[in-house]
């Protein structure tokens, strides 16, 4: 036993919740016709296969960066809280175009922010909630009290766009989340994990700086993880029947059916954001996420399951009430 | 009550447009994307559904049917006092489509203007011009319902096997000899079933309570039925020809049932073109025109139900 006691000041919250949603989609977007054109097949051979119809672009010159910055901006705005309040920032993000400086460090000097904790966190798909999980970790143990949680990827930067099989698939956005303390925990724990021994299904490769996937492989794991979907339900007290709504990782339409089914859904809300916006890696819960708020899809007060899932191997998910 | 009978206004020509090809509905994206089964498939009684081409506006398809329905009445164009545009999928208020249509078609004397009424669009621009063809003493209007439902589907949704494009014209002319022509119309509206079906304003695809729509598309049509047959001392049997709105496949077999019609009786052009707004009626009766199936002197019953929420419907002698 140490004859220290490290003294800790305050109260300590009981939890944290989702105090508001903010999204941005760069403004050009590629459909299935374009992409067709390049790789000689038909456009609706795409939808049926993916699901996806179109995805949006990011400019040449606009950076994880820029859309993190946009995405958190709108968050704010939608807070309508003082940014100032903000003391930690978490980006997401698995294709920023450096990894020194930090994203979340680049986007707090965009917000103005002073001197808040600023860091990234690289589990790809489910990079968000990861971040989530972390954020409500920080608050709980009275570290931060309001923490901007940033989801923003721009794979196109790392795409190869004869590559069949990713062309089809990817697009570029961000979406955060304002997380405060709360009196009542609006944010479950999370639940994780990773399979790294088959780390080489999805790739940026350090010499072609191009990502590829083995996605027989990967859509073959992901759609099978709906027991591990459940373990998150479980952890957090909630049958999946009783659902309002169900954010998984929007990879493709497939495996997101594929996952309703095996939680044996039926008058849950799923997102299928992935039909408009494709697969945003780090952004695509938090863009789902916003948008169906936006919408008016999302019940106050009722259990929403967030899951992410892919690269890594790596996953983690939680029950979220906005 | 709203009763034709003394202005012997007349539904003298039919035309109507399927834009493109039938397309199975079988390979629609949506079905292998979410693995929907052919026994699902089956379910909706629908086989083919048409899209108009990207660069085809709703005008387009309207200007063709009301072209043929001009030329089935022998009407010519600069005869035409009045087009009523119905339209729910591209609905634009400034210009409106009518005035465009109108001199499109050549109708250079016509007022023409637009009317919205969700699914009973046609019989609410029927009614309209009626009461104007009576009260101004004019002779020739034109009613067009022209329709891109498939725009408001959103992608890879069921949405897309069910939604299809059509427009369907009728020309109206009064004092056409006694005996013939519209006996009686009826609209009604309740706002408190607003939102059974709604356009989202920022996607542009609809929204709908599903259960909800069944029934009240159900309730509402044969509640008209019966109002028109009840008020104007007809019975089913003395119907030869029932024009229903089909919003889906189950609508029609449970309206057929629940009413008791003989379904050969029933006209509708669903299952190949699926549900085309207020397209619908007027398409069922172009079509029938063309196979040479529609008699004059035959007593026709349409009824109709759609978002707003509206229910309306027609008697007339053809």
């Amino acid at each position: 036993m140490s004859s220290f006691t490290l003294r800790h000041d305050g109260e300590l919250p009981a939890g944290s919740r989702i105090a508001a949603l903010g999204h941005y989609l760069p403004a050009r977007v590629r459909d299935n016709a374009e992409i067709a054109d390049r790789i000689g097949v038909d456009p609706d051979w795409i939808a049926s296969r993916t699901g996806i119809t179109q995805r949006h672009i990011a400019a040449p010159d606009e950076s994880v960066v820029d859309m993190a910055a946009a995405a958190a901006h709108k968050a704010l705005a939608n807070a309508g809280t003082d940014p100032g309040v903000v003391d930690t920032v978490i980006v997401a993000t698995s294709t920023a175009a450096t990894t020194i400086p930090s994203a979340a460090a680049q986007v707090a000097a965009r917000l103005g922010l002073s001197r808040p904790g600023a860091f990234d966190i690289n589990t790809a798909c489910s990079g968000f909630s990861t971040s989530l999980g972390v954020a409500d970790g920080l608050i709980r143990s009275g570290v931060a009290r309001n923490v901007l949680v940033v989801g923003a990827d721009k794979s196109t930067d790392w795409l190869d766009l004869d590559d069949r099989d990713t062309v089809i698939l990817f697009g570029d956005g961000a979406g955060a989340a304002l997380v405060s303390a709360s009196d009542t925990p609006m944010i479950g724990p999370m639940v994780w994990g990773s399979a790294g021994e088959s780390s080489q299904v999805i790739v940026i490769s350090e010499t072609t700086k191009v990502l590829t996937q083995d996605g027989r492989a990967v859509f073959r794991w992901a759609s099978n993880l709906a027991p591990l979907a459940a373990e998150v339900c479980a952890a957090n007290g909630i049958e999946p029947a009783d659902l309002a709504a169900f954010v998984p990782h929007q990879a493709n339409l497939r495996i997101i059916d594929a996952l309703a089914r095996g939680l044996e859904l039926s008058s849950t809300v799923v997102a299928t954001d992935v039909v408009d916006t494709g697969n945003t890696i780090a952004a695509t819960v938090p863009i789902a996420l916003s948008r169906m708020s936006e919408r008016g899809e999302i019940p106050a007060g009722s259990p929403v399951l967030l899951f992410g899932f892919g690269a890594g191997l790596a996953y983690s998910g939680q029950v979220v009430i906005l | 009550m709203t009763n034709w009978q003394g202005e012997r206004i007349g539904m003298v020509g039919f035309g109507h447009d399927f834009p493109g090809p039938p397309r199975p509905i079988g390979e629609f994206p949506v079905v292998a994307a979410r693995e929907i089964e052919a026994a699902t498939l089956r379910r909706l009684g629908i086989d083919t559904v048409h899209h108009s081409d990207p660069a085809e506006s709703a005008i387009d398809l309207g200007v063709r049917a009301a072209e043929r329905a001009v030329t089935d009445a022998g009407v010519d164009p600069s005869e035409v006092d009045l087009v009523v545009v119905s339209n729910s999928s591209q609905r634009q208020y400034a210009p409106e489509l009518g005035p465009r249509l109108a001199h499109r078609v050549g109708a250079t004397a016509a007022l023409g203007f637009d009317v919205c009424g969700g699914c009973a669009g046609f019989v609410l621009g029927v009614q309209t011009a009626a009461s104007m063809l009576a009260s101004q003493q004019l002779r020739t209007a034109v009613v067009v319902a022209t329709e891109q439902f498939s725009r408001l589907a959103r992608p890879v949704t069921p949405d897309t096997l069910v939604a299809g494009d059509a427009a369907g014209a009728v020309v109206l002319r009064r004092g056409v000899e006694a005996g013939a022509g519209l006996i009686d119309s009826v609209m009604h509206s309740d706002g408190e079933e607003a939102e059974v079906l709604t356009v989202d304003p920022d996607s542009g695809y609809m929204r709908y309570d599903h259960r909800r729509l069944f029934a009240l598309a159900v309730q509402t049509q044969v509640k008209v039925v019966e109002e028109l047959l009840g008020r104007n001392g007809f019975s089913l049997d003395d119907i030869d020809l029932f024009v229903p709105h089909p919003g889906s496949n189950k609508v029609i077999t449970d309206l057929v049932e629940r009413l008791g019609v003989d379904p050969d009786k029933v006209a509708s052009t669903f299952r190949s073109t699926g549900n085309t707004v207020s397209a619908m009626i007027p398409t069922a009766l172009s079509v029938r025109k063309d196979a040479g199936r529609l008699s004059p002197g035959s007593l026709v019953l349409a009824s109709t139900a759609g978002a707003g929420w509206f229910g309306g419907g027609l008697l007339a002698v053809l």
